[in-house]
């Protein structure tokens, strides 16, 4: 009984600092910061140094496909 | 006195803080960092709403978030798309700040509902981008796998409904709504990067910012290659079918183009509309192989027809309300999401949580107003005009979704789109009307609509 007791007691505990951490992670906005100062920066860098298609060389083909006309 | 400033401190500790001139507002800027405009700490909504943001908002939608992406493809189709496209790190990976721009100030009932519509939209960005994903020859070594083969590309203005008869055997996925469109409201730093782009291959400034964005993905080769064919329109704007016949150029692929003339009430411009639309339809069954299913139509018509009556809802309180119980976000972009789309089972669960008669197990958002549901109950017995009187009443104490159920209660049935539809007395739905869709099933199928 006592060692049920101090399991429960034990899941309340972790519980509460869980949620305290939670709450000040949210109210602060940390979460906001970490994304704003961290991982966009980093994100992006990564983005701006992908290497990309020229689309621009890509022929425009408009007689590729047919007419799509199924009125007449 | 300090007994009276340290009432004060409790109340609006507990309340939050009341958002009156005299008091000087609640300065919410303030809440701000400069330059960054991050927060310096959210806000204080009073204890009962914080403690709903913190657990039923940021909490719930943090997790649901994770959720759905297990759910939707999995993680590794998230990762491989986040790594590839700017618009989803850039964008989607801070979206709770979207809730906070949106729900800044908010409290009670409009906060709760308004939040439940933005966790819509999210789930539906994640159904659709990772739809995008798990289709995409990009990612996928430029194979065309099979769900590829049954996904069809379309402009954001093309109603998803038009689907219908092929739901379950071919998913649509507008174009641009989630590369683009909602990046804008998310995050708008995104999309400068593709104006800046579109405008360097010589489009001018002056065009709308959307269409240029719109076109701009597609010069910075940012665009997902999830479908065979694409479907584009004219709406919402001339410059719309510039972006129509860049997108032809940089997507290559079978493209048709379903013109929708902006009058509504001319009995020729329907019967143009309805013709392109069976056009539409033939053009599906041509690219994809799968033959038009009169049955899919006319269930998905019925589920369409239940999120209508809830819009219709929603409006009327607009109409009648000074003071609207949710957010622009959450009434308007909502609906373009819902129209875009088309319908899905997001939509109907969201909807309930902000009905007139909410089922029991859906109370939950509703909760403070079950004791005047109570007050309610009785006033039904008094007779209609009672229960209008009442409804405006609860506006004035501040529960405007008192005056949904109040009014919603003083009115008969709202009319169907289908086989087996009454006559209504009330108006069609817009999106139904201004595509002609029902033209076309009275015309083709004989049907009442």
């Amino acid at each position: 009984m006592k060692t049920i007791f101090k399991f429960i007691l034990k899941l309340f505990r972790i519980a509460l600092i869980a949620n305290v951490a939670l709450f000040v992670v949210f109210f602060f906005d940390l979460d906001g910061k970490l994304l704003f100062n961290v991982v966009e920066p980093f994100l992006k860098k990564h983005y701006d140094n992908m290497e990309r298609k020229d689309t621009l060389k890509a022929p425009y083909e408009i007689d590729k496909f047919p007419k799509y006309d199924f009125n007449s | 006195m300090a007994k009276k400033t340290f009432s004060k401190i409790l109340k609006d500790f507990w309340y939050g803080k009341p958002h009156t001139a005299e008091e000087g507002g609640r300065r919410l800027g303030e809440l701000h960092e400069d330059k960054t405009h991050l927060y310096k700490h959210r806000e204080w909504r009073g204890v009962p709403d914080t403690m709903y943001y913190f657990y039923n908002i940021w909490l719930y939608n943090y997790i649901f978030m994770v959720k759905d992406i297990m759910v939707m493809y999995g993680p590794i189709t998230f990762a491989k798309g986040l790594w590839r496209y700017r618009w989803v790190g850039q964008t989607y990976l801070p979206v709770l700040h979207w809730f906070d721009r949106g729900l800044e100030g908010m409290r009670g009932e409009a906060m709760k509902a308004s939040a439940w519509h933005y966790r819509a939209m999210v789930a539906t960005t994640i159904r659709q981008f990772q739809r995008m994903f798990a289709a995409d020859t990009r990612l996928h070594g430029g194979r065309q796998n099979d769900l590829y083969r049954h996904t069809i590309a379309h402009n954001e203005t093309v109603w998803g409904g038009v689907f219908y008869p092929w739901d379950g055997e071919i998913t649509n996925v507008p174009l641009e709504m989630i590369p683009y469109f909602v990046t804008c409201h998310v995050n708008s730093h995104t999309v400068l990067n593709y104006i800046d782009a579109v405008q360097s291959i010589g489009l001018p400034g002056d065009p709308c910012p959307m269409c240029q964005a719109e076109a701009g993905i597609f010069v910075l080769d940012d665009v997902p290659d999830y479908a065979p064919a694409v479907i584009t329109c004219n709406e919402a704007c001339d410059a719309s079918v510039s972006t129509s016949t860049l997108q032809d150029w940089f997507f290559d692929k079978p493209l048709f183009s379903l013109p929708m003339p902006m009058l509504f009430d001319d009995p020729l411009v329907r019967k143009y509309v309805m013709r392109e639309i069976e056009e539409l339809w033939k053009f599906v069954e041509q690219q994809y192989g799968i033959p038009f299913s009169w049955e899919k139509l006319t269930k998905k018509l019925e589920l369409q027809n239940e999120l209508q009556r809830f819009e219709w809802e929603k409006w009327e309180v607009d109409a009648k309300t000074p003071y609207y119980p949710i957010n622009g976000v959450a009434q308007a972009l909502y609906r373009i999401y819902q129209s875009q789309y088309g319908d899905w089972e997001m939509w109907h669960v969201t909807d309930r949580k902000v009905p007139p008669d909410p089922p029991p197990r859906d109370r939950l958002v509703l909760r403070p107003a079950v004791l005047l549901q109570l007050v309610h109950l009785g006033l039904q017995l008094l007779g209609p005009e009672r229960r209008h009187q009442h409804g405006l009443a609860h506006v004035r104490h501040g529960d405007p979704h008192g005056f949904l159920r109040a009014y919603a209660r003083g009115h008969g049935p709202v009319p169907h789109v289908g086989p087996d539809a009454p006559h209504g007395r009330r108006r069609h739905a817009p999106h139904v009307r201004a595509l002609g869709l029902h033209e076309a099933l009275q015309l083709r199928h004989g049907c009442h609509v």
